[in-house]
């Protein structure tokens, strides 16, 4: 869709005038937005990699000169951290597995295979993607701390096996938490996917007589690799940034099972106020993981975002 | 202060030097607590600073005389026990009572109604900490007719913490204040004369307003102007009055990073020669000590809140006790060594507040304690701190902080706000 | 559920003599209908996904009508609809209900309108495109948690970023977040700095699928770009645009991560309380459970009201 080729009936040196000046405000523009972007972002890396004397007395995205220059708030953030990761990683990566495993079969299910009353389940499915996680969050506490306490039964478990610690059965309700609300939406994105696959692949295997399972697995699973992908990172970038599940399951920010996100809103603070040095670290470094997903795969992240929309 | 933050940091990287055993530790600590009726578990909220010196040194000495008790202590969250009190709750609905939490009594023991261990017999009795106990701290902690909790410490409320320095330099006597008035007189003078931001104020949480808005209402119009508010019976012009004072106060004597501060850092300022004064519990005491270069009657000094001389305003802190609770003996034991002489003492000492036992030796104290404890046992008037638990349900607490983050951190509306804290109590 | 191939069995059966294996006849195209073996593949979410959803939702709802407050289990003996009369006539509700609307639609108008801006000016023929997309998306990648860290750090009354520019500019330095005037203002902000790249590549999307041929009708038309961009092609953004906006509202309700990280307390700044963090304060601070499903159950209406007339646009569309 360019429009640079001018068009021939026009004075030439007019238009290329009109080009250049005209080209000079678009790039000015998209640099101008390049700054609105990154600028917060590279504050925060600056501010993250300067002493406290530094913070306070340079503009705060100038990079760090000389004696100004710190790993000290990085290294801190980081032994606060460290556990905190340990416990976000084994929490998104199977909830993100499971999910995506799960939203494919249903969109598979409600996709492929055609039936009568089909549309009633896919909008229930439909609204479970829109349903503020308010109005489940007391019934959500309740059933995991009182009705079914599921960590406390698995904990002794857990404290048997190796690498891991009692306290990581906290984790668990967490995942299964994490997979029946992730369900929804992690199954329209790859519905929108099967959708746009021909009928006549599915057709033709069933004619041949496969069956259902067959199909999913012969024919569906195998093309829908990149879809697996897309999905698979955007919904582990989403239950790794999640916030209020972590919120309402585990007891504190200092509680050992916390993850990152928790324990980031009061990192840094002390009877000073907030040490801006070190919660611009822990920011930076809670961020990183799913900072080096999206450019490692900016595409697939993209495309996940397209769809999303329907 | 530079020393407290140290410590916690401290903390942090030795956490971490520790590396996989502090963490397999801390995760049979998590399990013993979470799961298990062994042993002694007691949550707090002082995480740090003077607190938490206070707290290490009263659990130390417990276990020091309780060797055979295996003990924990578990600090939670920060500011205004926020965190403490989210944590307590739940882990009260889930029906996994921990043996003790330190808390506010009084009023504020609403929250825990009805599950709740009584100690009169087994702990108040035993150790005949009735006859030794203020009358009103025995009086806070009895709640519908038990008593699950010891006091440990009380703050008075209504200071004025001043910066000799800057004071003298504006030419004021401190001894002159003896009401609003003359406070924004003083204020002015220091305004106009010195480079000191005249009042260090925090506005990030709404109860810093109301606790101060209390000491102007009590000092323009008089304790019971106070007490019949609490009591649900306030009048609205003396509340406006009080209201409009602090207006005057916050629109012209603070620092312009109030409203993103709390109350350690306004004090900060004070310790940094940057402020001139400060209202505020004596816990801020607790924080100047730990600056050996602030000292009382050198850099700084103190006088009652302007117009509340002869009254203490009263805070306390206890240890509750839950119901069904894990560990009835040990519990036991932990609360009547809180309420020894020697526990009083110790923890008070470090975290600035000061004894409730009315047979202790005012010499133990250090030399501001000492005269706060003068002061606690023969001061004309009483009345409980509205923003600290004692002297309404906590909802009603909960609507007053509302009505002033609602109605009074810029823009200002006095009428809005005396309604609203009309209605809170009204209930 | 009745699924087509069982009712054709109905038909061709009559008479008494063959009630049997009709019976059984219809089970078998049952069993063999694509409802029944598909279902263990959209069965066993749609159960996990159910419970989680409409459980909870049916769950929440139930509470509202008690008293449930405090320590201990829900009454449901005396059930009643106090709870929503208290938060209607509560200042403090009807204040965060406004200001969840006024977050709603600010956010989302202003998100929308930078999204479309942006795309329009990638979509422009420049170099680089990918990679000046990647950067404007970048903020989509962090949380709620870290974004409010970061613009607490912009914002802040002391040294923050804005603050640096306004002061360079010869003002006085602005307490962003601390004013209730514009405290709401600063969190749309940086709400639309983080999403409008999202709302940027739903139009960009949109802008791709159309028809190239448009812009060279125009361009023989002799039309500008803005006008050509006005006229024809943003128009037909229609569809990406109700996608865009409906996800965007739904980020909206989901502010609280938000706001509870600016403070790291369950009040956030003044002036920029909504249901969301009213809900989990009265709920988790103050254990008034019942009231505080109530507040949700409203926030649900609202999100529902959002979605409803989409989901039939969809339908009408035929794009379900």
């Amino acid at each position: 869709m360019s429009q640079s080729t001018p068009d021939t009936n026009i004075d030439v040196a007019s238009v290329v005038e009109d080009v250049n000046l005209r080209r000079i405000g678009h790039y000015t523009l998209i640099i101008f937005f390049l700054g609105f972007f990154l600028l917060p972002l590279v504050t925060g890396i600056m501010t993250a990699l300067k002493t406290n004397e530094a913070i306070a007395r340079t503009v705060p995205f100038m990079p760090p000169l000389g004696g100004g220059f710190t790993l000290a708030n990085l290294e801190y953030a980081f032994s606060q951290l460290s556990h905190a990761f340990i416990n976000s990683l084994l929490m998104a990566i199977p909830a993100t597995i499971i999910n995506v495993l799960l939203a494919s079969m249903a969109a598979f299910g409600l996709t492929m295979v055609k039936w009568r009353g089909q549309l009633v389940i896919l909008i229930l499915f439909l609204i479970g993607i829109f349903v503020p996680y308010q109005a489940v969050l007391v019934p959500l506490a309740r059933f995991w701390n009182n009705t079914f306490p599921l960590a406390d039964m698995l904990s002794p478990l857990f404290a048997g096996i190796p690498l891991l610690q009692s306290y990581h059965a906290d984790l668990v309700p967490l995942i299964i938490t994490h997979v029946a609300y992730g369900i929804p939406i992690c199954m329209i994105l790859f519905r929108s996917y099967y959708q746009s696959l021909p009928n006549s692949l599915v057709e033709a295997a069933k004619i041949d007589g496969a069956s259902i399972t067959k199909i999913y697995r012969r024919i569906i699973l195998p093309i829908s690799k990149p879809m697996f992908g897309v999905v698979f990172i955007y919904q582990f970038t989403q239950i790794y940034n999640e916030f209020l599940f972590s919120f309402t399951l585990v007891s504190s920010a200092s509680s050992p099972e916390a993850p990152v996100t928790l324990i980031i809103p009061a990192i840094g603070t002390s009877t000073s106020g907030i040490d801006f040095g070190i919660r611009m670290s822990a920011a930076f470094l809670a961020a990183l993981p799913t900072i080096i997903l999206y450019v490692a795969f900016a595409e697939q992240f993209a495309k996940g975002l397209e769809t999303e929309s329907g | 202060m530079v020393d407290n933050d140290k410590l916690v940091d401290g903390i942090g990287r030795r956490t971490y030097l520790g590396g996989i055993a502090t963490g397999a530790a801390a995760g049979l600590a998590g399990c013993a607590s979470g799961n298990t009726a062994d042993g002694l578990e007691v949550l707090h909220g002082w995480t740090g600073g003077d607190g938490a010196d206070a707290i290490e040194t009263l659990t130390d000495a417990f276990e020091e005389e309780h060797s055979d008790i295996d003990g924990t202590f578990e600090a939670v969250g920060g500011d205004g026990n926020v965190e403490l009190n989210t944590s307590i709750l739940q882990r009260l609905t889930n029906e996994n009572p921990m043996s003790s939490f330190a808390n506010w009594p009084g009023n504020n023991l609403e929250r825990y109604e009805g599950v709740l261990m009584d100690l009169e017999e087994d702990v108040w009795e035993a150790e005949g900490l009735k006859e030794n106990m203020q009358d009103r701290a025995v009086e806070l902690c009895t709640f519908n007719g038990q008593m699950p909790a010891v006091p440990i410490g009380s703050h008075r409320l209504n200071n004025l913490f001043y910066n000799t320095a800057a004071f003298d330099e504006a030419g004021i006597d401190a001894e002159d204040l003896g009401s609003t008035s003359d406070l924004l007189d003083a204020l002015e003078t220091i305004d106009q004369d010195t480079d000191y931001v005249p009042f260090a104020h925090g506005m990030r949480s709404a109860f810093l307003g109301l606790q101060t808005w209390v000491q102007i209402l009590a000092s323009q119009s008089g304790v019971d102007a106070y007490t019949d508010f609490i009591e649900g019976d306030g009048d609205r012009d003396a509340m406006i009055d009080a209201l409009e004072t602090l207006q005057e106060i916050q629109e012209n004597y603070i620092t312009d990073d109030a409203s993103a501060i709390g109350y350690t850092q306004a004090a900060q300022n004070l310790i940094s020669d940057e402020a001139a004064c400060i209202h505020g519990g004596n816990w801020l005491y607790g924080m100047f000590r730990a600056d050996d270069d602030f000292n009382y009657g050198e850099e700084w000094d103190w006088i009652p809140f302007p117009g509340t001389e002869g009254v203490y305003f009263y805070h306390l802190d206890a240890f509750v006790t839950p119901g069904d609770n894990p560990s009835p003996e040990e519990t036991v034991e932990w609360q009547k060594f809180v309420g020894t002489q020697e526990a009083q003492i110790e923890f008070n000492n470090l975290k600035g507040s000061v004894p409730l036992r009315t047979d202790i030796e005012s010499d133990e104290l250090a030399d501001f304690l000492k005269m706060t404890y003068e002061d606690l046992l023969d001061s004309d008037e009483y009345p409980p701190t509205l923003a600290h638990g004692l002297a309404v349900e906590p909802e009603q607490q909960n609507d007053c902080e509302g009505a002033i983050g609602d109605h009074f951190m810029d823009p200002y509306d006095a009428e809005a706000a005396a309604d609203g804290l009309l209605d809170a109590v009204s209930e | 559920m009745a699924t087509h191939d069982t009712t054709e069995a109905t038909d061709s059966t009559t008479g008494p003599s063959k009630e049997v294996v009709t019976w059984k006849t219809k089970l078998r195209y049952f069993l063999n209908s694509d409802f029944v073996r598909s279902s263990p593949y959209w069965g066993i979410p749609f159960v996990l996904m159910g419970i989680a959803v409409y459980g909870g939702i049916g769950y929440n709802l139930a509470i509202s009508f008690t008293d449930y407050a405090g320590i201990g289990r829900p009454e449901f003996s005396n059930l009643s609809l106090e709870m929503y009369r208290t938060a209607l006539a509560d200042g403090s509700f009807r204040q965060a209900a406004f200001q969840n609307f006024v977050l709603l639609v600010g956010f989302t108008s202003v998100s929308l309108a930078l999204g479309l801006f942006l795309a329009v000016l990638l979509d422009y023929g420049i170099r680089y495109k990918e990679t000046i997309q990647t950067i404007y998306l970048l903020p989509m990648a962090l949380s709620f948690v870290v974004t409010a860290q970061v613009w607490l750090w912009m914002y802040s009354p002391g040294n923050g970023v804005l603050n640096v520019f306004v002061t360079a500019l010869g003002f006085g330095s602005i307490d962003w977040l601390g004013n209730p005037r514009i405290a709401l203002a600063a969190v749309i902000f940086a709400l639309v700095w983080q999403f409008s790249g999202y709302a940027m590549v739903v139009f960009l999307a949109g802008l791709q699928s159309l028809p190239s041929d448009q812009f060279e009708a125009a361009k023989v038309d002799g039309a500008s770009t803005a006008k050509t961009y006005i006229r024809i092609i943003i128009p037909q953004l229609k569809q990406a645009s109700v996608g865009a906006a409906v996800v965007l509202m739904l980020f909206a309700l989901k502010a609280f991560d938000f706001l509870y990280a600016i403070t790291g307390d369950y009040r956030p700044p003044n002036g920029t309380d909504i249901l969301a963090t009213l809900m989990v304060r009265e709920a988790f601070q103050y254990g008034q459970w019942a009231y505080g499903a109530a507040i949700a159950t409203m926030l649900l209406l609202l999100s529902l009201s959002v979605i409803a007339p989409y989901l039939v646009y969809q339908y009408r569309q035929g794009a379900l």
